[in-house]
């Protein structure tokens, strides 16, 4: 069987630690019951595993646990965080760099008349950032986006400074954690986070399927509108969903087997030093830089080393070339990343994108060598 | 005399989170899903009626809001 050679970790990581997978087939094995619905001892079981990794949430980026929200995924965790606490009349600024699942929600709101927005540019540097967000905000300016770390190129946004400026002017903080939870340190009460969303199967190394959001403790006063209701096993005789976080935002049967298996990824993440990893990455990505540069009709986006490389080449469409790699048994994703505002501030060729390359704990500098080989090797068969 | 008390929380979320704190100050505590609650289903903690007020202190000292006490 062909060996893979797996470069898409900003898609979602694998593989996955062994403690996770442990996790999720023990459970499957021993007993799955539905947390928070009875008494019986597996459901108690449940709900304990749920608790602990809301904990282990709460430590790693900062807050009580009883206000980390679970979702599906980031997405449904932007979206929530979005919905539950923009209100009518509100402006919105949003970042260039943002994933559709901040441009799409906020869009969507605006196109039915209820908020408005507008989109800054984003800065890494502190001082010009709070420079262009004083230029760009309105009286009725409610919250400010930020993506952490772009999905497409190593940029990342000085969420320190723009938490701090929003803290100043009492707007509401959201950052999306989709790329960087797990890789660079991020702390809501020191960055003034009133909204942190992030999903737990990409750099947190849990399985698909939860995702979360991290309300500030303004949310405990200013309580969110709920977004989905449903059952939770709390004041059933009540027509309405609670008033009190994280019940309040959690309706339906929770995803045990996806935060089980995120508990254990967040202690996988705990086990290394802090920034060891995104060390190795950066390592890593100079290396396949420096390779991939040497080659003739290679354009790499952005030269800063970090967990992605963005390419194209020359004589190719990203979608081609990702598909000669996957001949090679490489996995990379290839087209716009669902992200067209980043594109667009990288400058890679209108409506096809590039070639990612994203990088996880488990690649090696094989991996990077074999990259920069293929593609060589691919251009110079096809040239 | 019944020997045990419940102290009915918000959610499960909470109870957890008493259960832990109780723990941690020498206070042994069970999760239960108590019965006849006004507003529907719930949880709460099983605490030995000795520690009840010690375990209602820490609970409300630590924000984590009582619903009622049921003493049996």
């Amino acid at each position: 069987m062909q060996r893979i050679i797996y470069l898409d970790n900003a898609a979602t990581s694998f593989p996955k630690p062994p403690s996770v997978i442990a996790e999720v087939t023990g459970i499957l094995r021993s007993g799955c019951g539905n947390p928070g619905r009875s008494s019986h001892r597996l459901s108690l079981a449940a709900a304990n595993t749920v608790y602990e990794c809301r904990e282990k949430i709460a430590e790693l980026f900062g807050g009580e646990a009883e206000r980390v929200v679970f979702t599906l995924n980031a997405s449904a965790a932007l979206n929530l965080a979005i919905k539950s606490t923009l209100r009518r009349g509100d402006h919105v600024l949003i970042s260039d760099i943002e994933h559709n699942s901040v441009l799409r929600p906020v869009a969507t709101l605006a196109e039915k008349g209820l908020i408005s927005f507008d989109i800054y540019e984003g800065f890494e540097n502190g001082e010009e950032q709070i420079k262009e967000l004083k230029k760009r905000i309105k009286p009725t300016t409610k919250m400010i986006c930020a993506c952490h770390h772009s999905n497409v190129c190593n940029f990342t946004l000085p969420i320190e400074r723009i938490g701090r400026f929003c803290r100043e002017t009492g707007l509401i903080f959201l950052v999306d954690a989709s790329q960087s939870a797990g890789t660079l340190p991020i702390n809501t009460e020191t960055s003034f986070i009133d909204l942190l969303c992030a999903p737990g199967h990409k750099g947190l190394y849990g399985p698909p399927g939860a995702g979360f959001v991290i309300y500030g403790k303004r949310f405990e006063k200013e309580l969110p509108d709920t977004f989905t209701e449903g059952g939770n096993g709390v004041r059933s005789l009540s027509p309405f969903m609670p008033d009190f976080l994280p019940d309040r935002l959690e309706a339906g049967t929770l995803p045990l087997l996806s935060i089980a298996g995120l508990s254990k990824g967040i202690d996988f993440i705990n086990s290394f030093p802090p920034g060891e990893l995104l060390k190795k990455e950066k390592r890593l990505c100079s290396l396949m830089q420096n390779r991939l540069s040497d080659i003739n009709g290679i354009k790499i986006y952005g030269n800063k080393p970090g967990a992605l490389l963005l390419f194209s080449a020359k004589g190719f469409t990203s979608e081609k070339l990702a598909a000669r790699l996957n001949d090679y048994g490489i996995c990379v994703r290839a087209g716009l990343h669902c992200s067209p505002l980043a594109h667009r501030k990288f400058g890679t060729p209108e409506g096809d994108g590039a070639v990612r390359v994203s990088l996880g704990a488990f690649n090696t500098e094989n991996d990077a060598l074999s990259l920069s080989y293929c593609v060589e090797k691919i251009l110079r068969a096809e040239s | 005399m019944n020997t045990e008390i419940t102290i009915v929380l918000r959610s499960v979320t909470h109870a957890m989170k008493g259960k832990k704190l109780l723990y941690q100050n020498g206070i042994r505590s069970i999760v239960v899903k108590p019965s006849h609650l006004e507003e529907g289903c719930g949880y709460g903690l099983s605490v030995s009626a000795s520690y009840a007020d010690a375990a209602a202190e820490i609970l409300e000292k630590n924000n984590i809001r009582i619903v009622k006490i049921i003493r049996f």
